[in-house]
């Protein structure tokens, strides 16, 4: 077990772990916000990260302004008493994606906790780089830097028990798999739980509108869904896999011509070209999902992005999806319609063309467990302070009651 | 199967008649396994929707090959299946699973005997296999490795293994090999990676030298990937076992779990050569459009031993070049291949930990 932050001269991770029980801080503690400034500003003068959109997306998260609107939210949530912190929280963060770690670690600061936060070895592009700017503002901000451990270990099940055994809430990111092994390992009677599985998303486009919208319009929306769906490769939880289209068939098929040709063009300005072994990737999801049902290729198999028409998005299509600019096509007449396409798996609907209140009459027809976000097209991949359902501000909390 | 066109091969056939030949058998091959296999004849129905009107070699369809690592696919029905294989995969990733009957596992057998009787000769030689001492006896289904020295193992007589079950190397059971057979020339087989580094390097470490007789011939095949990464090469490769074994005859085989049988020697003057029965062509790894000779791309590799399951057209994730056709200086006839390695593994980016295969 090492210990990745704060840096401390004897890099002793249990003294480290020992000393937050000796430690406390309020929800929105002011030492608290310096440090989130801080974080903050460094993050957005630091060139090395300027190229990483993720990252500049996490400094401006925790910008003070943004940080402000979180209090007052955070203070209305305690309407009929006082929201207090859990106490200890242990985060256990997923491997692929720099940026999530943070978002939940900071969340929970923000509440009063105190965290221990478990990151992969795994090297991400720019991950040394923010690693050392979070050290650097611990540095100067000593008392928070005695609040948190962040550690990294070889999957050790007597260590993870050894720190869900500290723990009043366990936050695990990191997918099914992970989930599940952390199920098996116990938490104290009053810890709570809070976890993350695989989930998969869409973008869902209206065909009238697409077809009525000015050309700087259908420009901006192929830059915003850009960013949706190529970030990451198209593998966040988050990233639109599948396409639903509302509308006549005709009209449909109009609408994304229009649309595709627009993505195409997003890609060729940003001078982004395809890849031999995301095309091996797509290949195999490709033959995966029509061994499983019948899928049709719009265009060439090598096609990059690479469109499948199917009826839905089964669990076949689901399972073998391999990200990379990959897309399920699916046509409905109307947005009632769509009832049968979404299951409890599903996080994020990014869409295009509809009213909010359409939106919500819709939301309410699907699976109880279905669909957690809808979100305009390019704001899938954007963290909010409620993921996957639950409100974090409110999770990382406990509610004391004060009649 | 009695049409298959090993009858006359092995490398024989002149690459416009080859074509010719192979296209018929490989179409009918194709009609066979969309009438037998249900998620093939799917596969093919969405995504090669026009295989009936194919007209050449590379209008056939191909199905990538790591999709033998997520389905099951069979031509024939389950009691028919006398073996199912294994490959090892890279690190981290699934294994392949590629189902034989006894027809299309024979055939293997005879394919794999031409051509390896075309480089080592008739008579069976001792052979010393560079491998585990246990690898043939851990039951389960068969690993790629142990089919391959089981069927390798066929060429020789009188094995010996160099490595003791935790892959070390078990000197004196090579000296003792060395020892036995000090007049006749003998067959040394193994796994590119495993002769280097548990062999070459271990003897080279120990500064140990062994004297191999004469005329003795080593085959190794398995990948460069591992060797490509410490920058070792086959110039490398060969010389070192010269100076280490003192065998002058390495050659290097090509091919993989899910074509056994039909696999691309290296001839003396250092090419990959398609058997009769088999075919390599190369495509832009961006646009898949067939490439003219010379050029380098991903392989798509074609054989007509797959009866019992649809392997017959796969594109590979390797990479290489067409060298020529009927012109290799050793006078082999049809196309001759140079490989280079594989496509590098795409980066991974989800919020999810599990590993994409």
């Amino acid at each position: 077990m090492d210990l990745i932050l704060p840096h401390r001269a004897d890099a002793d991770a249990r003294a480290q772990i020992d000393g937050l029980g000796e430690r406390t801080l309020q929800a929105f503690d002011t030492r608290t916000l310096a440090f989130l400034t801080d974080f903050s500003t460094r993050l957005l003068q630091d060139h090395a990260l300027r190229s990483a959109p993720e990252l500049v997306a996490l400094g401006y998260w925790f910008r003070p302004a943004a940080v402000e609107v979180l209090r007052q939210r955070h203070a209305r949530l305690a309407a009929s008493g006082v929201l207090r912190p859990r106490g200890v929280v242990f985060h256990v963060a997923p491997a692929n994606v720099d940026a999530v770690f943070v978002y939940s670690w900071f969340l929970s600061l923000l509440c009063g906790n105190r965290n221990i936060v478990r990151i992969s070895r795994r090297d991400n592009a720019h991950r040394a780089t923010l690693l050392q700017l979070l050290a650097d503002t611990l540095a100067a901000h000593p008392h928070i830097a005695a609040c948190n451990a962040v550690l990294a270990y070889e999957r050790d099940d007597a260590i993870s028990a050894e720190l869900s055994a500290r723990c009043g809430l366990r936050v695990v990111w990191g997918g099914n798999e992970t989930v599940a092994h952390f199920r098996r390992i116990p938490l104290p009677p009053l810890a709570t739980e809070l976890v993350f599985p695989d989930r998969q998303s869409w973008a869902l486009l209206d065909a009238a509108s697409l077809i009525n919208a000015d050309d700087d319009t259908i420009s901006r929306l192929a830059s915003a869904f850009h960013n949706d769906a190529f970030w990451f490769s198209q593998q966040a939880c988050s990233s639109p896999r599948a396409v639903v289209w509302i509308g006549a068939t005709t009209q449909v098929a109009q609408a994304k011509n229009r649309f595709w040709q627009a993505v195409r063009e997003e890609l060729a300005r940003r001078g982004e070209t395809p890849d031999a072994s995301e095309l091996a990737n797509r290949l195999v999801a490709a033959h995966r999902a029509a061994a499983a049902g019948d899928v049709k290729p719009h265009g060439s198999l090598s096609d990059w992005p690479l469109r499948l028409d199917a009826d839905t998005f089964t669990p076949e299509l689901r399972g073998g999806h391999c990200g990379y600019g990959l897309f399920y096509e699916i046509t409905r007449a109307h947005l009632g319609d769509t009832r049968d396409l979404f299951v409890a798996a599903d996080q994020t609907v990014a869409y295009f063309g509809f009213e909010r209140a359409a939106l919500t009459d819709w939301v309410q027809t699907l699976p109880d467990r279905a669909v957690d976000r809808v979100v305009p097209i390019g704001d899938a991949l954007r963290f909010g302070d409620c993921w996957d359902g639950h409100d974090l501000l409110m999770a990382f909390s406990r509610h004391v009651v004060i009649a | 199967m009695a049409d298959t066109l090993q009858a006359v091969g092995p490398f024989a056939i002149p690459q416009a008649d080859k074509r010719a030949r192979l296209f018929e058998r490989l179409h009918a091959l194709t009609a066979q396994h969309y009438a037998h296999c249900a998620p093939y004849a799917r596969m093919l129905d969405s995504l090669h929707a026009d295989w009936r009107a194919a007209d050449s070699l590379e209008a056939l369809p191909w199905l990538p090959v790591g999709i033998f690592k997520h389905l099951r696919l069979a031509s024939i029905p389950d009691e028919q299946i006398v073996r199912e294989l294994r490959s090892s995969g890279t690190s981290g990733s699934l294994p392949s699973r590629v189902l034989l009957d006894h027809d299309t596992a024979a055939n293997q057998t005879r394919a794999l005997a031409r051509i390896v009787g075309d480089v080592l000769g008739r008579a069976r030689r001792p052979m010393l296999v560079v491998d585990r001492n246990d690898l043939l006896r851990s039951g389960e289904a068969l690993s790629a490795r142990g089919a391959a020295v089981l069927g390798f193992g066929n060429f020789g007589r009188q094995h010996s293994y160099a490595l003791k079950p935790d892959l070390s190397l078990d000197l004196d059971a090579v000296r003792d090999f060395v020892t036995r057979f000090a007049d006749e020339a003998v067959l040394v087989f193994g796994f590119t990676f495993v002769v280097w580094r548990d062999l070459v390097q271990t003897l080279r470490s120990r500064g140990e030298r062994l004297a191999f007789p004469p005329g003795s011939i080593m085959l190794h095949g398995g990948g460069w990937k591992r060797l490509t990464d410490q920058q070792v090469g086959n110039s490398q490769f060969k010389q070192a076992v010269a100076e280490v074994l003192g065998i002058e005859q390495v050659h290097n085989y090509y091919g993989m779990a899910e074509q056994v049988g039909s696999i691309f020697m290296e001839c003396g003057a250092g090419r990959l050569h398609t058997p009769d029965y088999a075919e390599a062509i190369v495509r832009d790894p961006i646009s898949l459009a067939p490439l003219p000779l010379g050029s380098t791309g991903v392989i798509q590799l074609l054989s007509d031993l797959p009866g019992s399951y649809p392997g017959h057209s796969l594109l590979t994730e390797d990479i290489g070049a067409i060298l020529g056709e009927d012109d290799c200086p050793c006078g082999r006839m049809g196309r001759a291949l140079r490989v280079d390695g594989r496509l590098p593994r795409a980066e991974l980016r989800g919020c999810s930990d599990t590993r994409a295969a």
